[in-house]
């Protein structure tokens, strides 16, 4: 566990807590602007890794159809038809050109870098005896901003340090409101629309969910980690606007942004959804992707089936002997 | 799995909250009065311990009951009363307390409580005469104050009541050092400052020309300033140690040079300087917070040897006579964060043994009769036989339960 610790501390926290102390040192001893930068820079550092998640989940969305069905097909079914059921699924995921935690890596990846940011910043804006104590051991020698300790926590009138709880009006409401309103924002452009009921539903519920949990949260951190957190969505907006090909941003019924063959995809899209039989919704580019599938998927069947056949024989004759 | 981050993500920053938020204390060292040691516990309570018993008095604590969160400093004791100072915080969001007791009963002398503000009240205090001065971080009440204050209350019994406060330009976090009738504060912005806190109607209607001089450090002093035959010695976190000459200092000479021609000096020991410096000798004795102690010479600054020990040293060691054959010899007791108290020859640095605390130690150990006392992180006392360094004893200072 110990050489966890050690990574965790040279990998992660020490780069961190070093590249704030110096943005602080560059942007005029402000600790706000340096948080934001350095947001920002951490997510556009991270914009492979968000382009790769966002085709992973389009191309894990455009095959729930074909899962649904193999789930369908198999209902019921034990032991060996449960292996086939897998055998399937896994063919369909590899014609998709889909790996199953595909969507979970990129996400993992960034657990740590967004842990250990926010504990970068908490430890380089120490609020007590031992935090001041402890960052002694955090900064490189070459440092110029070693000098500057400890910074100046204020930013646009709020402690940085405080709690967000804490702050003056309107920052003590305004922070968890723009947090909240920013993850919608973020969620809002991630969730892919989807036909299936149950799917929806869950959709639904992240939506809302996430960006009240985190608002509510964000009354009780630090205002430094809420406007990271705020930052760190707006960028997410951004990146992911462009990332997923500058779809328009549906609100209250309306669409914002997107091109003008964005929008009308969207509108086809949408009629199409109004028009197909339920759980049969899917865009023409993947219709041709869904009949490919389901050739693979039926000489996967034909080959399982196949497979079984071989193995009843097989059985039979050794009871035979 | 979205909801899965999330939830990992709420726990670690609510964990981490908790832990850098909030201080931990367990820096107060015990001092002796009477026979009975008395020292801050880990939850803010001042308690009293009989040594020659070894048992704490649980009858004796302030507050009666919950900790005010964290004392820092030791207690000072004048006449029959001693003086202290606590606060807790979540963030800047504080609520402190400074507080006198009777060494009688351990019942306040201030009325129900002692002075509250919202600050962080994290350095040593001391006294003048009848003037209990006490350094602060900015008040939270105070949005438009200054980032410090030195406060300077009534002794008597009675309501706690305010003699006069000075605004300071950082959080005084090094506690107030006295010579005389001039106190010296310094804070977190780096500036040293000399202030006479004699009772003078001269100053009644400008508290502010109490100030005698300042003095800008080239870094943020955080720990305690030494005062020495008319200097004064302390280390800042530019890794710097200073002395001052403050008999040759005015109002003028406030810049961050330092005049040798006078026997200052200026010496970099290339780690942050938190301890309070100790000086015998002709020698300085300086702890870094990478765990380094340097000897220095007083008069030039230059060092004569330096030594490490494993953990940071936030407070300062305690020199002592040790047990050599029939003989006895000067030595360091150093407390380590890291854990245990180290004892280092003064004469070159070199180990000379250890007292197995098994804790993290960041107060500074008290020689008692023949039994060196450490306040351990944790919360316990430990009590050791200084000629063999064998523990001899162990109390939970919160409920005075034995310990291992």
């Amino acid at each position: 566990m110990e050489i966890f610790g050690i990574l965790w501390l040279e990998v992660i926290m020490r780069p961190m807590i070093n590249s704030l102390a110096l943005l602080y040192k560059l942007l005029f001893n402000n600790f706000g602007l340096s948080i934001i930068v350095f947001t920002i820079l951490i997510r556009l550092a991270m914009i492979p890794l968000t382009v790769r998640q966002t085709r992973q989940m389009k191309k894990m969305q455009g095959i729930q159809p074909k899962l649904k069905a193999i789930q369908e097909k198999y209902k019921g079914e034990k032991g060996d038809a449960r292996r086939a059921m897998s055998t399937e699924t896994m063919a369909l995921y590899k014609t998709a050109g889909v790996s199953p935690i595909g969507c979970l890596g990129p996400m993992i990846v960034q657990m740590p870098i967004w842990i250990g940011f926010y504990r970068a910043i908490l430890r380089t804006m120490p609020s007590t005896p031992e935090g001041l104590a402890n960052l002694s051991g955090l900064f490189y020698g070459w440092n110029p901003a070693i000098s500057s300790v400890p910074f100046d926590s204020q930013f646009l009138g709020i402690s940085l340090v405080d709690l967000v709880s804490a702050a003056a009006v309107p920052w003590n409401y305004a922070l968890p409101l723009l947090v909240g309103a920013s993850m919608f924002l973020q969620q809002k452009m991630t969730t892919n629309p989807t036909s299936d009921p149950r799917q929806r539903q869950t959709n639904q519920m992240m939506l809302w969910m996430m960006p009240i949990m985190f608002g509510a949260f964000t009354w009780q951190f630090p205002a430094g980690l809420a406007v990271y957190i705020l930052f760190s969505n707006i960028v997410g907006v951004v990146i992911q606007y462009y990332v997923g090909g500058k779809q328009p941003i549906e609100l209250f019924g309306r669409s914002f942004l997107g091109t003008e063959t964005s929008r009308a995809e969207r509108a086809a899209q949408v009629a199409a959804e109004a028009n197909a039989p339920k759980g049969q919704t899917s865009s023409p580019k993947e219709s041709d992707d869904d009949d490919k599938s389901t050739e693979v998927l039926r000489k996967d069947g034909r080959r399982s089936n196949r497979n079984r056949s071989r193995r009843t024989a097989r059985r039979t004759r050794r009871r035979r002997h | 799995m979205p909801v899965l981050f999330a939830i990992i993500f709420v726990i670690f920053a609510s964990a981490a909250c908790m832990n850098d938020l909030t201080p931990q204390g367990g820096w107060s060292a015990p001092v002796v009065q009477d026979d009975m040691l008395l020292v801050g516990n880990r939850d803010g309570n001042l308690v009293r311990f009989d040594p020659s018993t070894g048992n704490l008095d649980l009858d004796w604590r302030y507050p009666r009951e919950d900790g005010l969160g964290a004392i820092y400093g030791s207690p000072v004791i004048v006449g029959d009363n001693v003086y202290d100072a606590g606060y807790t915080c979540r963030g800047d969001n504080c609520d402190g307390e400074i507080f006198a007791v009777s060494l009688a009963d351990g019942f306040s002398i201030w009325g129900p409580t002692g002075l509250e503000l919202n600050t962080k009240l994290v350095g040593q205090i001391a006294v003048i005469g009848t003037t209990l001065l006490v350094g602060t971080s900015a008040l939270g009440e105070e949005n438009d104050g200054a980032d410090g204050y030195l406060y300077a209350l009534y002794t008597a019994p009675g309501s706690p009541r305010v003699k006069w406060r000075i605004a300071l330009d950082g959080n005084a976090w090094s506690g107030v050092a006295v010579e005389g009738s001039t106190a010296y504060v310094a804070t977190l912005a780096g500036t040293v400052y000399a202030i006479n806190a004699a009772d003078d109607e001269r100053f009644d209607s400008d508290p502010s020309s109490r100030i005698q001089w300042t003095f800008a450090a080239d870094s943020a002093v955080a720990g305690p300033i030494q005062v020495e035959s008319g200097n004064i010695f302390f280390g800042d976190l530019g890794s710097n140690v200073y002395k001052l000459n403050t008999t040759s200092r005015s109002a003028s000479s406030s810049d961050s040079d330092v005049n040798t021609g006078n026997g200052e000096w200026k010496t970099d020991v290339g780690t942050w300087v938190w301890a309070k410096p100790l000086i015998e000798n002709g020698v300085v004795f300086v702890s870094g917070l990478d765990g380094s102690i340097h000897a220095l010479d007083e008069i030039t600054g230059s060092e004569r040897w330096s030594t490490s020990i494993e953990g940071q040293i936030v407070s300062a060691p305690t020199l002592f006579n040790r047990k050599r054959g029939d003989t006895r010899e000067r030595a360091l007791a150093v407390p380590s964060s890291e854990k245990n108290v180290w004892v280092v020859s003064v004469i070159d640095g070199q180990p000379l043994g250890v007292f197995l605390t098994d804790e993290p130690v960041k107060s500074t150990p008290l020689i008692y009769g023949d039994k060196l006392y450490a306040h351990a992180l944790n919360g316990d006392l430990k009590w050791f036989t200084v000629d063999d360094t064998n523990q001899r004893g162990c109390v939970d200072l919160k409920d005075g339960g034995l310990c291992d």
